[in-house]
């Protein structure tokens, strides 16, 4: 049989006696099944403490009560301020009422002239334009150039950015006088000043959005499709009543999510990525069956991104057609010029011939 | 008495000066020229309101994560600190172990962990690797705060005094006996408050998971602002996660509290 460890009592080192010299640290030791006999020995310990502490407690009471006597303040010694509160609060009052102005003055700008000279520009003689980055096919194209990845703006290729350059032809720019920024695809519609004076990112119009920013008009009308993994067992649905059991993934943002949480209703939760290319990975790893995307990047997605990729189909439109429009500050006088510009080149033809350049044909229609 | 009214005459002071300085903030603040903007973009009461219910759902999940988390990180974290208070040259390699991964995991930033766990391991394409991204999530949070907290255990254990371990050494006590019944219940009472601290920081890191695309409370209010445009759903996420900290704060206080009260009552 074993002998039961002993158990340990002591105080903690360094403490003092009453008298102030240092006390040894205490060791005793307590056969385990007297257990209880630590409890007299700390009990006492303490209770020096306790009386100290108490003492010292009355002194400084003491010493206090003298150096302060209890005076009544009197309302006479608390007027100033009491008056600094009350002429605060009238100050506040008094401006609260004047800023309400303020907010009426950012409401729609009237239509300026778009003389190049005359746009309302976030750097004078140069048109700003945001989009995310990486900017992939087939709304960019070109060899990727620092810093942008997969592809390069400043091509002109691809149809977001001939799109963009036609619409700065238009407005007077030379190819030159177009810059382009990285512009987060969330960040986009951050309230507040906006460091470009346009981003075009495949942004949809709705119209709780447009409280927000301003929209140009269309400059493409769009489907939803969705993207799955040959082989899979999603992958020989045929119908939308068909897509219910299996897991949807979708980019933050995108009516990609609200189309899959309003229309198809699946029973799994659906998986929502900040980007397009963590939804990628998602589906490349069967943690998800499907991906929706807008029908140009289900395309691109299935034919480069996802080996052994394939466009089940596209959606049908639900309600109003969604459309794509480039996303301005509030109020900006630029949009109107925009959209100008944009109804010139719908009327012109210029759309309809990129859409057939950049954007490839139809997939089948899910049911 | 005469106590009371210094005391009286501080609450004044302190009274009046929260008054002033509250009162210049929020002049300064409404009248701010992006105010009115400010205002509807984020402390919109009608999307507040209707977006409060789906970020609650969501928010369940934070829960989760961080309850499932917090026990495994209790248990590792105290191995991994014991392992790193192993003496003698034996020893060595597992002390160095310890290092490394403590060293490795509060490196790394804990999104980056959850990125190549989450999107890295089910890439194996492993049948028996689970594909959950919550699944993936946690551990990614788990293997990060278990190095934090080992630290913190570490902390502890290295505050109570040598002579304790010596002393019960000296009463003929191993080296296990030792720390399990003498410096252990030391070292974890002293660690409660820091320990809470990286708790809280785990709530809140909770929201990374997200990354992964499991929609927990941040990433819905994401969803709700993103369909909007309006970033009042973020203040409503916010509102959620302090209301889940305070308490545990207090809890915390409390705990410390009756550890204090427990010590002295012994002596009464």
């Amino acid at each position: 049989m074993s002998i039961p460890p002993p158990v340990l009592v002591f105080s903690l080192p360094g403490t003092t006696d009453r008298h102030g010299a240092p006390q040894q640290p205490i060791l005793r030791e307590v056969p385990s099944r007297k257990y209880r006999t630590r409890r007299p020995f700390i009990r006492s310990a303490l209770r020096e403490d306790l009386i100290r502490v108490r003492c010292r407690d009355i002194v400084a009471h003491n010493v206090h009560g003298a150096k302060y006597r209890r005076v009544r303040v009197g309302l006479v010694r608390r007027a100033p301020a009491i008056l600094l509160i009350v002429l605060l609060s009238i100050l506040a009052a008094g401006c609260g009422g004047s800023s309400n102005k303020a907010s009426d003055t950012t409401g729609t700008a009237a239509a300026a002239s778009c003389d190049k000279g005359s746009l309302n520009l976030v750097n004078a003689g140069q048109l700003t334009v945001g989009t995310d980055n990486p900017a992939f096919p087939p709304w960019f194209g070109g060899a990727e150039k620092a810093p942008w990845k997969v592809s390069n703006p400043y091509s002109g290729q691809g149809y977001e950015s001939a799109v963009a350059y036609a619409v700065a032809s238009k407005l007077g720019f030379t190819k030159a006088e177009v810059k382009w920024i990285v512009v987060p695809f969330n960040t986009a519609f951050a309230p507040g000043a906006k460091k470009f004076d346009f981003d075009i990112n495949q942004i949809s119009y709705k119209p709780a959005r447009a409280n927000a920013v301003d929209f140009s008009e269309s400059y493409y009308d769009v489907n939803q499709a969705l993207v799955v993994v040959k082989g899979t067992p999603i992958a020989s649905a045929t119908s939308i009543a068909m897509l219910k059991p299996y897991k949807f993934g979708a980019q933050l943002g995108t009516t990609s999510y609200d189309y899959i949480i309003n229309n198809i209703k699946p029973d799994k939760k659906t998986s929502v990525f900040d980007t397009n290319d963590a939804a990628v990975a998602s589906l490349k790893n069967k943690q998800i069956d499907g991906l929706v995307v807008d029908l140009p990047t289900a395309f691109y997605i299935s034919a480069v991104q996802v080996p052994n990729g394939k466009i089940l189909g596209q959606f049908p439109t639900v309600g109003t057609t969604e459309h794509f429009g480039v996303v301005f500050e509030k109020g900006n006088s630029l949009v109107s010029c925009v959209n100008d510009a944009l109804s010139k080149l719908r009327a012109d033809g210029t759309l309809k011939s990129l859409e057939a350049k950049w954007l490839q044909a139809d997939a089948p229609v899910l049911k | 008495m005469t106590a009371s009214g210094e005391g009286r005459r501080g609450v004044t002071v302190a009274l009046l000066s929260t008054v002033v300085f509250f009162t210049l903030l929020a002049v300064l603040i409404t009248h701010a020229p992006g105010w009115p903007e400010v205002k509807r973009t984020f402390f919109n009461w009608d999307e507040f309101r209707d977006s409060m219910p789906e970020i609650s759902r969501a928010f369940l999940l934070n829960v989760k994560i961080f309850l499932i988390a917090e026990a495994f990180i209790l248990v590792l974290a105290l191995v991994l600190a014991i392992v790193r208070s192993l003496p003698g040259p034996v020893f060595f390699p597992m002390r160095a172990l310890g290092i490394a991964y403590a060293d490795f995991f509060r490196g790394v930033p804990t999104i980056l962990v959850i990125a190549l766990l989450g999107f890295g391991a089910p890439a194996l394409q492993l049948s028996w690797v689970p594909l959950s991204t919550t699944f993936w999530g946690i551990v990614a949070l788990v293997l990060v705060y278990t190095a934090y907290v080992s630290e913190v255990y570490r902390a502890g254990i290295e505050s109570v005094h040598s002579s304790q371990d010596a002393a019960a050494r000296s009463l003929g006590l191993t080296h296990w006996q030792s720390l399990s019944r003498v410096v252990l219940p030391q070292a974890v009472r002293r660690v409660i408050p820091p320990l809470l601290n990286d708790f809280i920081g785990l709530q809140k890191d909770t929201a990374l998971v997200g990354f992964l695309g499991s929609v927990e409370a941040f990433k819905q209010s994401q969803i709700d602002a993103a369909a909007t445009f309006n970033y009042t759903p973020f203040v409503a996420a916010a509102v959620l996660f302090v209301a889940l900290t305070i308490p545990l704060a207090r809890f915390t206080d409390w705990l410390v509290a009756r550890d204090r009260r427990r010590r002295q009552a012994a002596g009464a």
